[in-house]
């Protein structure tokens, strides 16, 4: 998928060099595996075989069944604004795999150090708040200037952000039948990284409609910013700045 | 995705400021495109103030010579902003050049501890 990870830990490290090193190696293949399931990129991964019509759902690999279950509960979940079935080109669950691939790597690495963020080109996830005490804060960035910092957040556990500014982003709307988004740019936050990214995916698609969406589902909250700016967010997001 | 690219921070600037300016060492990792990138960076009074690039060991990739020489200022400029805003991570920028500046400014709020 050409996305850069990065692993950031706070904290006394815990065990030894090479433990940390072995939970990197796993952490790093756990990601690569990933990729080469899911990947739309890649002709031979199986969810480009399955796109083909090559093989059926029942054929692929785990833990791709599990993941296209939680894809269908997610559809259900955002109202039809999430659909990875309804994309040209077939099935792509990419707007969940990416939150659901960094989850996996924070499983790996949450035990090597106190607080540990694993951030997948700007979707995140903390497995606790720094040492300190306080919890870790995000810088969402101006969809119209990437370079800026526009809200700051606090984060206790998944942060996802999707919009127009992401690298390669095509968002489709499954209702317009069409490449289309009516938010700039929507981040969702909660308890896990998978499902924020879907709802997130969801809430570009659908923009601020879509906020009363996810006003129902308990533990995540939203932020949209439009075209012009305008920023609307749902009752509890912990915006700080 | 194919290597294991590290990025390592490490200590190399010379002072040139008058301000009290420690360097400290710090590292940070990040699975991407790029092989090895190490850059020095100042740090003044626990205040990332600059960064450059040391070393970049990508055996001659074309696209680590770009981002060399377009994404590093950008990289300093987004570090030192996340520094100043004391954030640890950026949401929702996939250039490869913010996530490198938040791992780059958390490594070194770790280090300015």
């Amino acid at each position: 998928m050409g996305t850069i990870v990065t692993f950031d830990a706070y904290g006394e490290l815990a065990g030894d060099a090479r433990s940390r090193a072995r939970a990197l190696a796993r952490a790093r293949a756990g990601l690569q595996r990933a990729d080469a399931l899911f990947s739309t990129y890649k002709p031979d991964s199986p969810i480009n075989q399955l796109r083909r019509g090559e093989i059926d759902e029942a054929a692929l690999p785990e833990p791709m069944g599990s993941v296209l279950e939680r894809c269908r509960e997610l559809r259900e979940l955002s109202a039809g604004w999430f659909d990875p079935w309804r994309v040209p080109g077939g099935v792509d669950p990419t707007g969940y795999v990416k939150g659901w691939a960094a989850e996996q790597a924070l499983a790996v690495l949450a035990t090597i150090a106190p607080c540990v963020i694993v951030n997948a080109a700007g979707d995140l996830v903390v497995s606790a708040a720094l040492p300190d005490g306080h919890p870790v804060r995000a810088g969402i960035v101006d969809p119209a200037n990437p370079h800026q910092i526009l809200v700051i957040a606090e984060v206790t556990a998944a942060l996802a952000t999707s919009g127009t500014a992401e690298r390669g982003a095509h968002l489709f709307d499954p209702f317009a039948g069409r490449a289309q988004v009516k938010a700039a740019s929507a981040s969702v936050c909660g308890a896990d990284l998978g499902t924020a990214d879907a709802l997130a995916t969801a809430l570009a698609v659908a923009g601020r409609q879509g906020l009363a969406i996810i006003e129902q589902i308990p533990g995540y909250e939203a932020l949209v910013i439009e075209e012009d700016g305008h920023q609307l967010v749902t009752s509890g997001f912990p915006r700080v700045a | 995705m194919t290597t294991l690219p590290t990025t390592t921070i490490a200590p190399a600037l010379p002072p040139t400021s008058t301000a009290p300016t420690t360097t400290v060492p710090a590292s940070a990792s990040a699975t991407g495109e790029l092989e090895i990138l190490s850059v020095s960076v100042m740090v003044s009074v626990g205040k990332l103030t600059h960064i450059d690039i040391a070393t970049l060991d990508d055996g001659g990739n074309f696209r680590s010579q770009a981002i060399d020489e377009q994404a590093i200022p950008i990289l300093e400029q987004e570090a030192l902003q996340a520094q100043s805003a004391n954030v640890q991570a950026i949401a929702g920028a996939s250039n490869p050049s913010a996530g490198f500046a938040q791992s780059l400014q958390s490594a070194l709020s770790t280090a300015g501890r």
